[in-house]
This record gives structure tokens, C-alpha cells and sequence, in this order.
């Protein structure tokens, strides 16, 4: 009986496992889901034995698991909408259900509200520099850096979250632009009381269709009343020739007013042509409805070829910029911005050039030594107003140039003088407007307004192509001046909008040009003005509108975009020295796009496009007069206007593997021109060459391929193989004989880079292009193999030790010499503080004179050789007010 | 007469009172949303100290959970309404663009890695372990529960008094509202600092939540594989992260050489600094 006894009673003694169940319903039997019941031996629930969540159909189960010596325990049933319940029960296996009364309280109960590190006002992040400041931070670049998501290079560039920002606000407006790490590492910490991090920040504050900016913006805010003055200096002295490098960038800033001047000066190779702020928009519609800066006369050639400025490039140059910003009020800005450079040039240069035709061939060669002096004044001033729901600004820029130069040439053991002067004045006012039409649709809108005047004058000694002239004088110069006035103005309307779940985007720009060339050739003392085609007066008047609608839109995983454009253009030209000449004339094109990705997987993606582009004559194909345009050639436009289709279709496949390193690229292009002219060329022994144009179709076939691979390897190597392969097919007219010429070229770039982040890194790249020429009866090949090796020692962390080498092999079939050239060069770099940095290079170590090159194209091949500049050893510094 | 329009008066009178209060009984009801946010800590990489902050929103419902960056849900208010300009795509940068919805036990982990909208599934079961211990946060008693997952070992205080069973990131199953919790190593650690209750909307349209180009979709691959991609992109240098994030652009691959003026170089083949993540994930074979 005992036995028996102790047989049934055994299971409670020593059974571990308790099971409470159960439903959780509300008032009216509505299982509650998510209701946490809680086991525990208090009724505060100290110690929690075991809980639960109940499921979707309320029901709950409890294992109490251990071997409690507690005879009750208390439930606690609680659920965030619903009134707490407690309940003491006896521990063993129930079966308990619960019914919750629903909780009555207000809407958006705020349960806790703390302080938050990061103090989010709106849409902007605040740090007080106070608070994040360390003792040793004296520029604000410093201070910068400690917070959250940001890191900063040590070339001042500052990201956020790996992302670099390109705009840094100094009391709300940006004057810097790209160039803040001048502001970053020159204002002192103390001058800053705040930095923000802008958030939902459009420069324009209306949304729009695309901006250029994509960065993220941070604004530091100056404490009141402190005017600033801060900047950089630079310095580089060089032997054996003297030469040096200055450059000042003084900024200063008060309140609402900021600016900032810059003087540079150097002869080290440097130019400093494209010095300057440019307040022009940048805007692509502005861009296509401008007129195109060109030349009639070339400037004389003072460029090399492949090689970085530094070796090659004998200069003066100086420039003297300004740039100031006020603030006038919360939407009102003005900016103006004067600048002036001067930069004078000067090459040696000997090239021979191989005409081939059909059983001949001519062989060109001419050593001559040039010089340009380019000066440049500018002035613009810009005004800003920027709304919540409309945007404007305007620019207005005056522009002055003032080129002039010379080449000293031994033509074929013939020698030439040739002086060229250019004078350009150039003033344009573009406005823009933004307005917002419907919830989300904005309207953009742009005038263009511009004037120019040039004046481009050649001067030749001994006269040169005195056959075309009518007389039998002995003559002494040849002379050619140039006069042109162009009157533009243009403006355009463009229009995003969503409909039938597609967006779509209407542009309409309308533009109108009013231009005058006049030329006069002729040879001296002779002076009488000669007739046309060597005197003209041209008109010329041009109307063009273009409507463009595009949409794009995706089915699956394929993207599809098309565009149509239909243009017009009427032209009502005349020549006043020939009454014969005049084009009144319209053309209509449509201009059709489409192109198709598709998204395999995501390793694999493919797609093609097509293209039809169709276009005319711009102005300078256009004047009929016959024009000197280098000392050795005399060029003459067509009198028709020529139209040239273009066909094009590109195809492409790409292969990606993230875990094997390895990408692939593979496209292809397809190109088919029409065009209704050919240039005819005649080139004398004497090596001057006259171009005339023909009404003659011509067709230029064009295909092309291209493949990238890359692919990284053993950890730290990273390669990259790229092969080019194009093909072209066209005809020209070349000293009577009419040729077809087939061109092919296959080009390979080859790239290699270990860096395994220790204390040294090493970069390889090569290049070779193999160029084919084939005509009716002879086949040109020629070759060009070009390599540079990088090798850099991180040999502390302030300084580094860099050797480079760039090297060059060239060669043609029609020479039996092959050229090589090689520079070494080798830098040493010290920052031995924030604000210091220090800099001593040797360049050309092993003084090497001259660099050569070689180019072909349809029947000709030119390999040209230029001076370089002499062995040099620099010492540099830059340091920071 | 009176009585007549007496009693309509009053019968009006009881229907508007008795919808009155059916109604706010509804409006009662739906409250029991809660939008937690947790200050987020972490050292992103392994060998460098510095603590980095950023907040992180719970938004908890009836039958989901939504856990992402708070920069991620402005994303998406600005999404649902139009496209995202491309600056604007910058300034909503997030440390990490990850989202993490939760169903039950069912985990759906949105991420981007580069330009890839990537997703996979999971199932967690997650162990807690009950301590006795008491601890005062942010005004709330919470208790200590300890537990080891996804690779880490984590301490979490939870609050009995917001019976929620949920938490930040993929935690949840304790008897109250996590309102702290860290790894035992001090790499992450979550706090709330504001816990709402009302009426919160979790988008259908993930997408929404990140920056993406028009067209593209979330990738549906298998965990193991995620972790394998994950691990390999943020191993790879600047450059080569440029390529893979470029690889599908027709104009083929691009390469970064970025020299200042002054002579300075950012290596940008090199490899990048090793970081931390919060899922340690070991492969297992």
C-alpha cells in the first residue's frame, strides 16, 4: 500500500515541469495576441520564474521548469492596451484564461523622453564646438574630426560616412565651392561656435528635376563680430635654373560678408590657364543654346603630347583672382568675382610627317620653335534669390582676351616666321528660373543673352601660297585679318512630370544668332584690297527650336528609355563681296533615342541603344572666304550647307563576381556618318597643304569594341586589362587621287597596384596602341608603348618617399628608327605638423632633351618629338595661417 | 407636442452619445502601436576606439515589427511622395542601411551592399537567460537578461512595465520592453531614449526605406551567401569598391587617383580597416 502510494505520489514530488495554459480574450471574447504573462513567486514580480507571449489566437502556455518549493505563485498578465491583471494560484497544472479590460488614456502617450546625444532641430544636426573641442585643436579641421561619421584625409578633404562633402558653409553661404579645405585648415577652432550638418538641404530650395550637388553640407557658424583673416602660402624654389612657385590664398570673413583673393606665380611647369571662379550655372541647357568659343587662326602650337605638364611645359605664368560674397538677406545673395592671368609658353618642337598616296609618298618636316602669351581679364557678378517655391539667378560676365604669338619654323629647309595676334571681348548674361507648378512638378526655365567681338590677325614672312594672289609683284608678307561680331540670344522651357506611372520630361528651346565675318588676304606692299574669296563680308542669321520629349520606364527587369527630338533650323546668309552666294534655307530632323537594360541576376546585365543624330553646319563651316589658318594652310569652306546623319548602336554585357574579385565589360559600337561633302586636300613639295571642300557623299563606317577585365588576387593586387579594337572606313580626296582608306587600331591598357597598407605601395601602368593604315596600294603600321611605374614608401607617418618613371617606344613602318625615351624622377614629402608641409623633388634625373610620339590617321603619320625641360631640383613648402 | 420633440431630442441625443463612445472605444484600440528610439553606439572599426552615435527607430505593431536608421524612415516619408533628388540621397546617408522586419519569429533582413538591394529570411529562437539583477535606466526598474547570439554575448535590461516583447534590432522575447542592451565586449550597445505610443505606419514598399536607383528591387539570396558578399565588399579597397559599385554602367570600370596639391596621396588600393559588425558571423561549414 506504501509502495503503492509512494508510486503515484513519486510523479508530483519529482516531476520538474508545471504547465500553466490558457486564452487571453478581451471583454467580448477577442483573443489578444502579444499580452506578456509573467510566473512569478512575488507579486511585483521581483523574480521572474517564467513568462510567455501569447500568439496570435490568444492562447498561452507556461513551463514552470524548476522544482519549486512554492505551493502558489502569482500571474501577471500584461498587454500595453489593456489594464494589468494579477492573479495568485496554486503551482500546479492549470488551465486559466483571462479576460482584459481595455486601457482608456490619451493619444501619443509620450512614455519617456530623454536627453539625446545628437540634437536634431528640424532637419538639421547642431554640435557645439564647445563641447567637442579638445585643448590641442587649433584649426577647426581638428574639431571637425571628432565628429560622429566623419573622417578627414590628409589632404584636408573631409567625409561623411566614407562619402566626401564638396560643400562647407561658412555662416550659411558658399563661397569656397570646392576649394574648403583651405577654409578647413586655416580657421581657427576659437572663431567657430557651431558646426551644423545639413540635412534636408537643397541648395536650391525648391525641389528640382537633378542638381549637380549630391554632397552632404556642413555649415560652420562664426561667432559674431569676429572678422577673420586666414589662408595658405606656398612656395617652391628650384636649381639649376632659377625657378620658383608662389601662391597666397588669403580669406577673410565677417558676418555676412566673406572673401577670398589667391595670387599665384610660377615658371615650374604649372599652368595656371584655367585659374578662376567661374559663376556661370554650369546648366546643360544653358550650355547647348551658348555659342562655341573657336578660332579661325590656330595659336601656335605649345603642347606636348602624353606626358604630365611638369616635364615639358616652359612657363611664366602669374594670376590674380578675387571672389567675395554677401549675404544680404535669408534668400538674397551676391557674389562677384574678378580675376586676371598671364601665362607665357614657350616649346621646341620637330615633327616629320609621311603623306601617303597610292604609289607616293610626301614626306613633311618642320622644326620650329613657338611661344603664346595668353592673357585673360574676367569680371562676373551673380545674384541669387532663393524661395521655398521658387528659385532665380542670374549671372552676368565679361570676358577680355588678349592672345598673341609666334612659331619659327624650317618647313622642308624652307624658314618661316609666322606672328599671331587674338583679341576677343566676350559679355553674356544667362538667367535662371525655377517655379513650382503642381504638387511635384517643377518648370525650369533659362535666357541667354550674348555678345562677342574678335579680332584674329596672322602675319607670314616670307609670303606664303602666292599663287592666289593676282599679281606679279614681289611680295613680302602674307597677311591675314580676321574681324567677327556674334549676337546670340536663346532660351529654353523643360518640364518633369509623372503620368500613366511613367516619367516624362518636355524641353523646348528656341535660339536666335547674328553673326559677321570679315577677312581680308593679302600680300604686301601690295595694297589693294583684293576681291572675294580672298576679301569677305559675310552675314549670318540663324534660327533654330528644338522639341524634345523623353520617358523612361521599367517592365520587370528590364529598363527602357526613349527620347524624340524634332529640330528646325532656318539660316538667312549672304556673302556682300558676291551676290551669288546666299543660303536662305530651312532643315527639319527628327532625332530619335531608345535605349533597353536588362538586370539578369545580379551578376549579369545587358543592353543596347540606338541613336539617329543629325546635323548642319555650324558657322564656322559655313564662311566662304578663303582663310590662312596656319602658315602652311589655306583652307575654304563649301558653299552649300552640309547635313551629316549619324547612326549609331551600342550594345553591352557585364559580368560582376564579388567573392572571386572579378569584373567584366564587353561593348560595342556601330557607327555609320553621312555626310554630303569630302575634303579634298593639296599638298605641294614645300609641305603646304590648301583644303577645299567638295559636294561629295561620303560615308565614315566606324565599329568599335571594347573589353575591361579586372581582377584582384593574392589580397593586396588588384589588376585591370583593357583592350580596344576600332575600325574605320572612309574616303578623301588627297593631291587628285581619290582614296579609301581602312584604318584599324588595337589598343591595351594594363594596370597593376599592390598596396597592402603597410609601409609601401607600388603602381604599374602600360599602355600600347598598334595603328594599321591601309590605302588602295600601301599599308602604314605604327606603334606606341607607354609605361609608368609608381613607387611609393611610407617610410613614418609624416613623410613619404616617391620614385617614378614614365617611358615611351615609338615606332613606324615607314622609319626604319625606334624611339625611346625615358624620365625618372623622385619626391620626398614632410608634414611635420597640421599646418606645415614640406616638399623636395628632382625631376628628368637623367636630363633627358627631347620626347617623341607618333600618330597616324588616314594617310598620314606624324611623329613628332618636343623639348623637354632641363633636370631640376625643387624644394617646396605650403603652410597655413 | 413637447414630449414628442422632447423624446426625439433625447433619442438623437443617445445615438450621438452611445456612437460617441463606440467611436473613441475604436479610437482607443488602435493606440497600441509604440515607436521606440534607440541611441545606437558603436565602434565601427576594429582597431580604433572612437565611439560613433546614431538613432535607431523600433516602430512596434499589433503584427509586426519594423527596426531601422532614422535617417531611413525620413527616407521613406520623402519617397512615398516623390523620387529623391540626388543630393538629398547624400544627406540621408545612414552608417549602415539595413532594415529588420519581424513577424513572430520569421526575421526579414533588408541591406545594401554598394549599389545591391540584398534580403534574407531567417527563423530566431532566442535563449534568454533571466538574472536577478535590477538596474535603474532613463527613469524605468529594469531587469538583466543575458544572451548569446548572432556570434556576440549580450547583456540586455528590460522593462516590465512596457509589457512589449520586443526590442532593437532582431531582439526580442523578454517579459518587458528592451530598453538597453550591449555586447559584452563594449562594440554595441542600443538605449532607448524615447519611447512613444500611438498610431505608426510601417511602409509595404521597403524600397522606400533606401537609397536606390528607379527600377531595381530587392535580391532575394540565401543567408550564407549574404554574409560571404558582406564580408568580401568591406574587405576591398577604395578602388575596387568603385568598380563593384560601377560594374553595371555601360561605360565600364572606373578607377580613383586622387592626389592634392600639396603632394599628398590617398591610397586608395589599399585595403580597407577591419570592422566591426554586429552579426559575427562564422561560416559554418
Amino acid at each position: 500500500m506504501i509502495l503503492l502510494a509512494s508510486l503515484i505520489w513519486m510523479p508530483f514530488v519529482f516531476s520538474q515541469q508545471i504547465e500553466i495554459k490558457g486564452t487571453i480574450t478581451n471583454l467580448v471574447g477577442k483573443p489578444i495576441p502579444n499580452t506578456i504573462i509573467i510566473a512569478s513567486s512575488t507579486q511585483n514580480e521581483s523574480d521572474i520564474i517564467a513568462f510567455y507571449s501569447s500568439q496570435d489566437d490568444g492562447k498561452y502556455q507556461l513551463i514552470i521548469k524548476e522544482n519549486s518549493k512554492l505551493d502558489s505563485l502569482w500571474l501577471v498578465i500584461k498587454h500595453i492596451a489593456y489594464e494589468t491583471t494579477k492573479v495568485k494560484i496554486q503551482t500546479k497544472n492549470i488551465t486559466k484564461n483571462f479576460k482584459l479590460t481595455e486601457k482608456l488614456e490619451q493619444l501619443d502617450e509620450v512614455l519617456l523622453k530623454s536627453q539625446k546625444k545628437i540634437e536634431i532641430k528640424g532637419d538639421t544636426i547642431t554640435y557645439n564646438v564647445k563641447g567637442i573641442k579638445a585643448k590641442k585643436d587649433y584649426t577647426i579641421e581638428d574639431v571637425i574630426n571628432r565628429i560622429p561619421g566623419v573622417t578627414i584625409n590628409e589632404n584636408g578633404q573631409i567625409k561623411y560616412e566614407d562619402k566626401p562633402i564638396s560643400h562647407l558653409y561658412i555662416n550659411g553661404v558658399d563661397l569656397l565651392e570646392g576649394r574648403y579645405n583651405i577654409a578647413t585648415q586655416g580657421i581657427p577652432a576659437d572663431a567657430v561656435k557651431e558646426i551644423d550638418i545639413m540635412k534636408k538641404h537643397n541648395h536650391e530650395r525648391i525641389k528640382i528635376g537633378r542638381t549637380e550637388s549630391d554632397d552632404v553640407a556642413f555649415n560652420l557658424k562664426i561667432k559674431e563680430g569676429v572678422g577673420l583673416v586666414f589662408g595658405s602660402i606656398k612656395g617652391d624654389l628650384g636649381v639649376p635654373i632659377f625657378t620658383g612657385l608662389v601662391e597666397g590664398t588669403p580669406i577673410y570673413l565677417k558676418d555676412n560678408f566673406q572673401n577670398i583673393s589667391s595670387f599665384k606665380s610660377n615658371n615650374t611647369g604649372k599652368t595656371l590657364r584655367s585659374v578662376g571662379s567661374s559663376l556661370t550655372t554650369g546648366e546643360l541647357n544653358i550650355l547647348s543654346i551658348k555659342l562655341n568659343k573657336t578660332n579661325t587662326i590656330r595659336p601656335p602650337d605649345i603642347n606636348g603630347v602624353i606626358l604630365s605638364d611638369k616635364y615639358w611645359l616652359d612657363n611664366n605664368s602669374y594670376s590674380i583672382t578675387n571672389d567675395a560674397l554677401h549675404k544680404i538677406s535669408d534668400s538674397i545673395l551676391l557674389k562677384w568675382n574678378i580675376n586676371y592671368v598671364n601665362e607665357l609658353s614657350e616649346i621646341e618642337k620637330k615633327s616629320s610627317s609621311t603623306f601617303i598616296v597610292n604609289n607616293d609618298s610626301s614626306i613633311v618636316i618642320n622644326r620650329s620653335k613657338n611661344q603664346l602669351r595668353n592673357q585673360r581679364l574676367q569680371f562676373g557678378i551673380n545674384q541669387e534669390l532663393n524661395k521655398q517655391n521658387f528659385y532665380a539667378k542670374n549671372n552676368t560676365i565679361l570676358e577680355y582676351h588678349d592672345n598673341s604669338g609666334n612659331e619659327n619654323s624650317i618647313l622642308n629647309n624652307n624658314n618661316i616666321r609666322a606672328n599671331y595676334e587674338n583679341y576677343d571681348l566676350r559679355i553674356n548674361n544667362t538667367t535662371l528660373l525655377k517655379t513650382v507648378i503642381s504638387k511635384d512638378n517643377i518648370l525650369q526655365s533659362g535666357l541667354l543673352v550674348e555678345y562677342n567681338s574678335k579680332s584674329e590677325n596672322l602675319l607670314v614672312v616670307p609670303p606664303v601660297f602666292e599663287s592666289v594672289f593676282d599679281d606679279n609683284i614681289i611680295n613680302d608678307i602674307t597677311i591675314q585679318n580676321i574681324e567677327i561680331n556674334e549676337f546670340n540670344i536663346g532660351g529654353y522651357s523643360t518640364y518633369d512630370f509623372k503620368l500613366l506611372n511613367l516619367d516624362w520630361n518636355i524641353n523646348q528651346k528656341v535660339q536666335y544668332n547674328k553673326s559677321n565675318f570679315e577677312s581680308d588676304l593679302r600680300a604686301l606692299p601690295n595694297s589693294n584690297t583684293e576681291n572675294f574669296p580672298l576679301s569677305s563680308d559675310y552675314m549670318f542669321n540663324r534660327f533654330i527650336s528644338k522639341s524634345k520629349i523623353e520617358t523612361k520606364f521599367n517592365i520587370g527587369k528590364l529598363r527602357l528609355k526613349w527620347r524624340v527630338s524634332a529640330d528646325f533650323t532656318n539660316f538667312n546668309n549672304k556673302e556682300e563681296k558676291d551676290a551669288s552666294i546666299k543660303q536662305n534655307e530651312s532643315f527639319f530632323f527628327i532625332q530619335p533615342f531608345a535605349s533597353a537594360r536588362y538586370k539578369i541576376n545580379t551578376k549579369w546585365n545587358l543592353g543596347i541603344s540606338y541613336s539617329e543624330d543629325n546635323r548642319i553646319s555650324d558657322f564656322s563651316k559655313l564662311y566662304p572666304a578663303v582663310v590662312l589658318e596656319n602658315y602652311n594652310s589655306l583652307v575654304q569652306n563649301p558653299e552649300i550647307i552640309n547635313k551629316t546623319k549619324s547612326q549609331v548602336v551600342s550594345p553591352f554585357l557585364n559580368y560582376s563576381n564579388i567573392l572571386k574579385s572579378f569584373f567584366f565589360n564587353i561593348k560595342g559600337r556601330f557607327l555609320q556618318t553621312e555626310s554630303e561633302v569630302t575634303f579634298v586636300n593639296q599638298l605641294n613639295d614645300d609641305g603646304f597643304i590648301f583644303t577645299e571642300v567638295v559636294e561629295r557623299p561620303n560615308t565614315i563606317k566606324d565599329v568599335s569594341f571594347n573589353l575591361n577585365l579586372s581582377k584582384g588576387f593574392l589580397g593586396s593586387f588588384n589588376s585591370n586589362l583593357s583592350y580596344l579594337y576600332s575600325y574605320t572606313e572612309n574616303d578623301l580626296f588627297f593631291n587628285n587621287e581619290f582614296l579609301n582608306t581602312l584604318n584599324t587600331r588595337h589598343g591595351i591598357n594594363f594596370n597593376l597596384s599592390f598596396d597592402n597598407g603597410s609601409w609601401y605601395a607600388l603602381e604599374y601602368d602600360a599602355r600600347i596602341t598598334i595603328g594599321s593604315s591601309e590605302l588602295p596600294t600601301n599599308k602604314v603600321d605604327n606603334s606606341n608603348f607607354f609605361q609608368t611605374v609608381d613607387l611609393d614608401f611610407y617610410t613614418s607617418s609624416s613623410t613619404r618617399l616617391n620614385f617614378g618613371l614614365e617611358s615611351t617606344r615609338t615606332s613606324t613602318s615607314t622609319n626604319n628608327e625606334i624611339n625611346r625615351n625615358t624620365l625618372f624622377n623622385m619626391s620626398f614629402f614632410y608634414k611635420p605638423s597640421k599646418k606645415t608641409h614640406l616638399k623636395a623633388s628632382l625631376i628628368n634625373i637623367f636630363n633627358s632633351n627631347f620626347f617623341t610620339s607618333t600618330n597616324s590617321r588616314a594617310n598620314f603619320i606624324s611623329t613628332s618629338q618636343f623639348s623637354l625641360r632641363p633636370r631640376q631640383f625643387t624644394i617646396g613648402f605650403t603652410y597655413s595661417l | 407636442m413637447n414630449y414628442a420633440k422632447l423624446m426625439k431630442n433625447f433619442i438623437v441625443f443617445a445615438v450621438l452619445i452611445v456612437s460617441y463612445s463606440s467611436f473613441s472605444q475604436n479610437r482607443v484600440a488602435k493606440q497600441s502601436d509604440l515607436k521606440v528610439v534607440y541611441e545606437f553606439n558603436y565602434k565601427k572599426f576594429v582597431e580604433l576606439d572612437n565611439v560613433r552615435t546614431a538613432n535607431t527607430i523600433l516602430i512596434n505593431k499589433k503584427d509586426e515589427a519594423l527596426f531601422t536608421f532614422d535617417k531611413m524612415i525620413r527616407l521613406d516619408s520623402l519617397q512615398q511622395f516623390r523620387p529623391l533628388e540626388s543630393n538629398e540621397a547624400m544627406l540621408y546617408r545612414s552608417p549602415y542601411f539595413f532594415l529588420i522586419k519581424r513577424k513572430n519569429k520569421e526575421i526579414s533582413h533588408y541591406e545594401t551592399i554598394g549599389n545591391d538591394l540584398l534580403k534574407f529570411s531567417d527563423t530566431v529562437g532566442l535563449n534568454w537567460n533571466l538574472v536577478n539583477e535590477e538596474k535603474l535606466i532613463n527613469t524605468y526598474r529594469c531587469k538583466k537578461a543575458t544572451l548569446n547570439f548572432l556570434g556576440r554575448n549580450w547583456i540586455a535590461w528590460y522593462t516590465t512595465k512596457i509589457p512589449v516583447s520586443a526590442g532593437p534590432y532582431k531582439f526580442f522575447g523578454l517579459p518587458g520592453l528592451i530598453i538597453n542592451i550591449q555586447d559584452t565586449e563594449n562594440i554595441f550597445e542600443f538605449t532607448a531614449v524615447e519611447i512613444k505610443k500611438g498610431t505608426y505606419g510601417i511602409d509595404s514598399n521597403i524600397k522606400n526605406y533606401f537609397v536606390s536607383e528607379g527600377g531595381e528591387k530587392f535580391y532575394d539570396i540565401e543567408k550564407k551567401e549574404f554574409f560571404k558578399i558582406k564580408t568580401k565588399y568591406y574587405e576591398m579597397s577604395l578602388n575596387e569598391r568603385l568598380k563593384y559599385m560601377n560594374r553595371e554602367k555601360k561605360e565600364g570600370i572606373y578607377s580613383f587617383d586622387i592626389k592634392s596639391t600639396t603632394g599628398e596621396k590617398v591610397r586608395t588600393n589599399r585595403k580597407s580597416k577591419a570592422r566591426n559588425f554586429i552579426e559575427h558571423y562564422k561560416d559554418e561549414k
